[in-house]
């Protein structure tokens, strides 16, 4: 018995040891193939989608995008960089941007026109379902959940 | 008001309008407001935001014009290094020009991205919230605090900044230099009067990560006129002889404020843990003239997220010292006797208290986001108003009679209740 025990438990941990696996609703963070940005961390993220430092780490001018509206992918998005819901990111943004100080992030209506944007802007960042993901962009950063 | 409506009501239109000029022009339209209400229960003592407003909430009204605010914003991209920002807000203003309405007018160089110039009409940047103070939706409170910000009647600044931002690690510096002026208007009930400042010189800083912030500001101005009623009193009291009112040229011309130095500083930090946020800033103004004591200025308060909702307490000081016009030694006696020498005398008194502010308030508040661009603001403040130092008040007890404080001490409660916005 405590033979089997022991089985199950050792099984238990090798469960919770292993990453879980890539689901196709995973928000990740992409930029154009071409961009030289292969990695970002989380913090370099925050700095690009909240206002506070709008450039990659080679120090070109990033072109960052939002999803149009209070789709549900940009509400996992934000909550999963900043903790914050929509309404306090546009309270964080609105004193940036009604002050003068930069501009939030460009628009798309939808994921697909994302997709679009990116592969034709060599300097955009968005976020997006990793079920999108084609061979024109790459992941620069993802969640670990 | 009629420009307020007007404004709602074109602003149906924006979204279409603003979608189109953005995919066709690179042009951005956008804007905030503040639908607010106000009242308090003081007979003379009403509330207002700050010292420009004429007009405010008394003991059983309810104010709209004084907590109300809407604006318009058009963003222009001319090329990637290169953009424009137009302005305007509404925020009942003393008179309406496009003078008036412009708060934001600039053109900005960013040849990159840790540099951007701006040349034109700029937020004046003196405190925290200074830059933002009129747009309701980016802050948590339904009042920034009047003990800081009622002082500061100063929106815009006519000139240059360059603000430089370097990001290592999980931290952000951000500084700025800013040079220009600006002008305001200064208010009681019975008068208004524009202030002029130039040779504005000033220093921002900030360093902040995700979860903390601390902002350092150092701005020193220099009063380009004297105000009509500063003048008026400077010529009275010079031709009072010294036998009544002692030193009397030499006093008139001490209080004159042009070409007079006045010094801010702002000290402030943000700290968030879990759900909660501590914020507090102290501030400090000094001049060079005796009619602006040196005021010392603050608030804390903690701020608790709960989903949609914030709760909050926010507890703020004024601090300056009184005038004490006893100290002057004028023969009252005799003054009696000079044509409105008397009149003369407590105008002085009043005039000379006019920015000494003593005051201390609690508040406590909600805000409610019932949508992501659409939010709930309700406070409550309990003042106590110093002997004298009720100048962030609109007073009715203006009438000068020897020997009655103009700004009688008093226990006020503040009830406000607003919804912000933007599109």
């Amino acid at each position: 018995m405590i033979r089997v025990t022991k089985y199950v438990l050792a099984f238990a941990l090798c469960l919770v040891a292993l990453p879980s696996p890539a689901s196709p609703n995973d928000v990740v963070v992409v930029v154009n193939i071409k961009n030289p940005t292969d990695q970002l961390t989380k913090s370099q993220v925050i700095g690009l989608f909240m206002g506070k430092y709008l450039a990659f780490p080679n120090g070109i001018k990033a072109s960052t995008v939002d999803i149009d509206g209070k789709d549900n992918l940009k509400k996992r998005f934000y909550q999963q960089l900043v903790g914050m819901s929509l309404a306090r990111v546009n309270s964080f943004w609105s004193r940036i941007k009604f002050t003068g100080r930069a501009k939030p992030p460009l628009k798309q209506p939808t994921e697909e026109a994302i997709v679009r944007f990116i592969t034709l802007k060599k300097d955009a960042i968005s976020y997006i379902s990793r079920s999108k993901l084609n061979e024109n962009l790459k992941v620069v950063f993802e969640f670990n959940e | 008001m009629k420009y307020i409506l007007s404004l709602v009501l074109s602003c149906a239109a924006f979204p279409v309008l603003a979608e189109s000029l953005w995919a066709n022009n690179g042009i951005e339209l956008s804007g905030f407001g503040t639908l607010g209400l106000v009242s308090t229960d003081s007979e003379f003592y009403g509330y207002r935001r700050d010292i420009s407003q004429t007009k405010g909430a008394f003991e059983h009204e309810l104010d709209f014009n004084s907590v109300s605010v809407f604006g318009l914003q058009l963003d222009a991209n001319i090329n990637n290094a290169l953009d424009a920002v137009y302005q305007s807000v509404y925020r009942d203003q003393n008179d309406i020009s496009v003078d008036s309405i412009t708060s934001m007018a600039f053109l900005r160089y960013s040849p990159h991205v840790a540099w951007s110039v701006r040349l034109g009409r700029t937020p004046v940047d003196l405190f925290l919230l200074s830059e933002y103070r009129d747009i309701g939706f980016a802050y948590t409170w339904a009042q920034a605090p009047s003990e800081v910000y009622g002082m500061i009647p100063y929106r815009h600044l006519d000139g240059l900044d360059i603000t430089y931002s370097i990001q290592f690690s999980d931290l952000t510096l951000r500084s700025k230099v800013y040079t220009g002026k600006s002008k305001a208007d200064i208010s009681a009930v019975d008068f208004t009067e524009e202030i002029k400042i130039d040779n504005i010189y000033g220093v921002s800083l900030t360093l902040e990560a995700m979860n903390w912030s601390v902002n350092a500001r150092y701005t020193e101005v220099q009063v380009a006129q004297n105000t009509s009623l500063q003048k008026s009193l400077s010529q009275g009291i010079s031709q009072i002889p010294d036998a009544i009112w002692p030193n009397s040229v030499s006093f008139a011309n001490s209080i004159s404020l042009l070409n007079r130095n006045i010094k801010y500083a702002s000290i402030s930090g943000r700290y968030d843990f879990g759900s909660w946020q501590l914020l507090s800033e102290f501030t400090h103004t000094k001049s060079e003239s005796p009619v602006i004591p040196e005021l010392l200025a603050g608030y804390a308060s903690i701020i608790k997220q709960y989903k949609d909702h914030a709760f909050y307490l926010i507890a703020a000081f004024t601090d300056s010292d009184n005038f004490d016009i006893s100290a002057l030694n004028v023969n009252t006696q005799l003054l009696s006797f000079v044509p409105r020498g008397l009149e003369l005398y407590h105008a002085v008194n009043q005039s000379m208290n006019f920015y000494a502010s003593n005051q201390q308030t609690l508040s406590v508040g909600w805000r409610w986001d019932i949508k992501e661009n659409l939010a709930l603001k309700l406070q409550l403040d309990h003042t106590k108003v110093e002997e004298e130092g009720g100048t962030l008040w609109l007073n009715k007890n203006t009438t000068a009679i020897p020997n009655q404080l103009l700004t009688p001490k008093e226990t006020i409660n503040t009830l406000s209740t607003n919804l912000s916005f933007t599109f």
